[in-house]
């Protein structure tokens, strides 16, 4: 349950979830909807993926995100997105 | 996964079982009050609810991508769990604090809508998973 909360404290992977809400996407196109760098969005992926939060499908050579949540995480989402968790927060290094 | 899956339902079935016999019992030698074996019974099977239906969300780890963990479905798998949450919630509480014969109308009718919602979604899911081609 930590690595849940770790995860959902950060806006950009709250977004990441946000996104994944309307269907999978790939790690490139999520990677291009956020102005950071592809390794620090690949260490959001690996938090995401170390929470359960997402799932992966590799097609062909791209891999494919898809959201995994239970209600209560999905509820834990929507508190932490109101309440603007973690808002102030640096964003995450690559090497994390 | 099965052998887990089935160890832990045995679990939760014995548990509830030996509860609902044990306050029983104690309402025999009038320890506890005639009405509380069932609120008690009742409200666990309100939390099972609750559990399975925050679990029911969750991608099973050998769900094929291209039938049953499709993102359609997945999205009618989380109204599905969302519903038996909040039915499975409305049963518990209705059975801590309503009086009993409103308890039991009051939760019956939760879960059948809740099952119904949830139900009804599913099988748009699979009417619309049906009617859209393959991109294949």
């Amino acid at each position: 349950m930590n690595d849940v909360f770790k995860a959902l404290s950060d806006p950009t992977r709250r977004e990441v979830l946000r996104l994944l809400k309307s269907g999978p996407r790939s790690a490139g196109d999520l990677a291009d909807a956020f102005p950071v760098s592809r390794p620090t969005m690949s260490a959001h992926f690996n938090v995401l993926r170390g929470a359960g939060l997402v799932s992966t499908e590799k097609v062909g050579k791209s891999v494919i995100y898809h959201l995994n949540v239970s209600v209560l995480e999905e509820a834990l989402l929507g508190f932490a997105g109101a309440f603007g968790l973690g808002a102030g927060v640096p964003p995450v290094s690559p090497s994390e | 996964m099965i052998t887990r899956s089935l160890k832990g339902s045995l679990a939760l079935a014995a548990i509830l079982l030996g509860t609902a016999y044990g306050l029983s019992l104690l309402a025999d030698f009038n320890w506890v009050g005639p009405d509380m074996p069932d609120r008690v019974t009742q409200v666990m099977i309100g939390l099972i609810l609750v559990l399975f239906g925050n679990a029911t969300g969750k991608r099973p780890s050998d769900a094929d991508p291209a039938r049953d963990g499709k993102p359609g479905m997945m999205a009618a798998r989380r109204f599905f769990g969302l519903a038996l949450v909040v039915g499975g919630l409305i049963h518990a509480i209705a059975w801590l604090v309503a009086p009993l014969d409103m308890a039991n109308t009051l939760s019956m009718a939760a879960v059948i809508i809740a099952l119904v919602a949830g139900l009804g979604r599913v099988a748009y899911a699979v009417l619309a998973q049906r009617e859209t081609p393959d991109p294949e």
